[in-house]
């Protein structure tokens, strides 16, 4: 029995019978998933569009060079103007000027090479991010060292430079401000933390863009944990280039967008080519498309593209997205207040003191696996609770920060959406309560 | 499955009470040098990952200090990496190497190491998987292939000597 919310969160308890996978029991419960930072539940609406495709006009909708109409299909038309129609829903999502700036990703990792690989960078250039960056913010930009280096035969050169997040693990903008320099070409961070929430604000990713810009740089942001939770405007926020993934926002799996600044884009060479990315090929030459087709190599995922458009309806028009930001807060604001009295030598939580700093995100951490093993495990078999356990893709920052006290794994995320409720929020805090107050008591063999 | 009584009590006394926020037991703290060897094992039974990794310093006789790194790992591994650590330090690599941890008879100085009451089988399984590690960083130091890791047994949540009473 669902109590009714206190935490002052809006009331969204009616959309969670959109959710097939909420009406699912195991052992006479039903979920409580709290891993969204991860991958969301999907709404009826986001399922019925994927499906839609299979049966509706599952053919293809390419073939056709830019501005020529040379597809006479009735699948194909109709399936072109569903393509057109989701590529509309982003550039609208996003405060795009064009829907050429939106380019078809599998995900934010997928964007992110693409703007890696797709820059001219030569030795010399940097790149510049947060100690704190995902894997997939942060690897893309290590492959390009890499590659570099061997280039310049020298094993030593740095191209990827990070500074340092702030004590609390927030975003320092002082110190982000300060790192980019003369050789800056590209400034790569994320908009919110995938460890702890840590938010990144309007004013400072606009200072962030005016900063870079004057150098001659750009300003790539990973938006794979800000998109799905708040309002985001490329342009009022000066960013070049902004990825993120349709997974954590009730949308399908394998499927991403990045948008770049059409100048941008226009200067970028093509990622992975082949069909349907060329206006012609000879055999000895080709002619590639016009962005975004250039980067769109190969049949696309048009059942994810319906299913993408579908996930931005539900979230941004079904709900709203200030609803959601709201409620993400609210969650949260009851969380902290629950656990924050909890801390101790054993347990603590990552990021900011003030969970409005955190959107959704409560990370617990312990000086030992034992207890984040407990709470894992006593949430999941009492409760049906799902977490998320581990690094979080943010390995690079747990080593550096907490390497030397052996806790840099010892962690578990609880990322809160639309659908999660107070007292699914209050069985969470109870089980982690029961195991800090008496961790000896909860020692199991896992 | 519930942990064995020697294993709460080690864990409770050497590794829960030393670990803090800022702090680790002795034997979980970072080397302060490069170190000369090193191997990790993944445990892994039920819902821990039980990463750990052994990093070792060492000359051509002897270890000279080794640290280990552990991954959510559970009590009994943190317990029975503790003990071999406190164990390898200073031995010759000869001698670590000789050992046969399968041979559950090599395991009684762990055990009385690790303290009563009886042998308890979820020491048994960490004690292997550690000592194991342990020979293969010692390899590793010695720049020398390692095979691959043995199949450990999951422990069966007894103790050893019960056993070998019903038989």
């Amino acid at each position: 029995m669902l109590l009714p919310m206190t935490s002052g969160a809006p009331d969204l308890s009616r959309f969670r019978a959109d959710f097939p996978a909420l009406a699912r029991l195991r052992r006479g419960r039903p979920p409580i998933y709290l891993n969204n930072a991860c991958v969301t539940l999907r709404p009826r609406p986001v399922v019925e569009a994927i499906t839609r495709y299979y049966e509706a006009f599952p053919t293809c909708g390419g073939g056709r060079a830019e501005g020529v109409r040379h597809l006479h299909s009735w699948f194909g038309e109709e399936l072109r103007e569903e393509e057109e129609r989701a590529r509309e829903a982003v550039r609208d999502l996003l405060g795009a000027a064009d829907v050429s700036e939106i380019v078809w990703t599998r995900n934010t990792t997928e964007a992110i090479n693409l703007v890696a690989r797709g820059l001219r960078l030569e030795p010399g250039d940097e790149v510049l991010g947060s100690e704190g960056e995902h894997n997939s913010n942060l690897v893309p930009w290590l492959e390009v060292q890499r590659r570099l280096r061997e280039r310049a035969g020298d094993p030593e050169l740095v191209v990827r430079r990070f500074f340092d997040l702030a004590d609390d693990g927030g975003f320092d903008v002082a110190k982000a401000l300060a790192a980019i320099g003369p050789r800056t070409r590209v400034l790569a961070v994320s908009h919110a933390s995938s460890l702890d929430g840590s938010q990144v604000s309007d004013d400072v990713v606009r200072a962030l863009a005016r900063r870079v810009h004057e150098v001659g740089g750009v300003l790539l942001l990973d938006a794979a944990q800000s998109v799905p939770h708040r309002p985001v405007d490329v342009c009022a926020l000066g960013v070049d280039f902004l990825a993120f993934s349709f997974h954590k926002m009730c949308g399908p799996s394998g499927m991403g967008v990045l948008y770049g600044r059409r100048a941008h884009l226009d200067a970028l060479e093509p990622f992975i080519v082949g069909g349907d990315t060329v206006a012609d090929t000879w055999v000895d030459a080709v002619e590639y498309k016009a962005p975004p087709g250039r980067f769109e190599g190969g049949l696309q995922d048009y059942a994810g593209m319906l299913g993408a458009r579908a996930a931005i309806e539900y979230v941004t028009k079904t709900v709203g997205l200030d609803q959601v930001r709201a409620h993400d807060l609210a969650l949260n604001a009851y969380l902290t207040e629950r656990l924050q009295p909890l801390e101790c030598d054993h347990f603590w939580l990552l990021g900011p003191r003030d969970a409005a700093e955190r959107g959704g995100v409560v990370t617990m951490a312990s000086s030992v696996g034992a207890i984040v093993n407990a709470i894992e495990r006593e949430a999941d078999e009492r409760h049906n609770l799902m977490l998320r356990k581990g690094m979080f893709c943010v390995n690079a920052y747990l080593h550096r920060r907490h390497d030397r006290t052996g806790t840099a794994s010892n962690n578990l995320r609880a990322s809160v959406y639309l659908y999660n409720t107070e007292a699914e929020c209050e069985v969470l805090c109870d089980v982690v309560e029961q195991v800090v107050k008496n961790p000896l008591d909860h020692l199991d063999d896992e | 499955m519930a942990v064995s009584t020697a294993v709460r009590t080690y864990y409770a006394e050497r590794i829960f009470a030393q670990s803090g926020r800022d702090e680790a037991p002795p034997n979980f703290r970072p080397l302060d040098v490069e170190p000369t060897g090193r191997f990790t094992v993944e445990g892994c039974r039920g819902g821990g990952k039980n990463v750990l990794e052994i990093q070792l310093t060492g000359d051509d006789d002897r270890v000279t200090d080794l640290r280990l790194a552990c991954g959510l790992c559970n009590p009994a591994m943190y317990a029975c990496a503790d003990v071999v650590a406190d164990w390898a330090r200073g031995r010759d690599l000869a001698g670590i190497l000789a050992l046969d941890p399968l041979d559950v008879g090599n395991l009684t100085p762990f055990f009385e190491r690790l303290g009563g009451p009886g042998r308890p089988d979820d020491a048994r399984e960490k004690f292997q998987y550690v000592l194991l590690a342990l020979q293969r960083a010692v390899l590793d130091h010695r720049r020398e292939a390692a095979p691959p890791m043995p199949e450990i047994g999951e422990h069966t949540g007894r103790d050893l000597d019960d056993e070998d009473d019903e038989d």
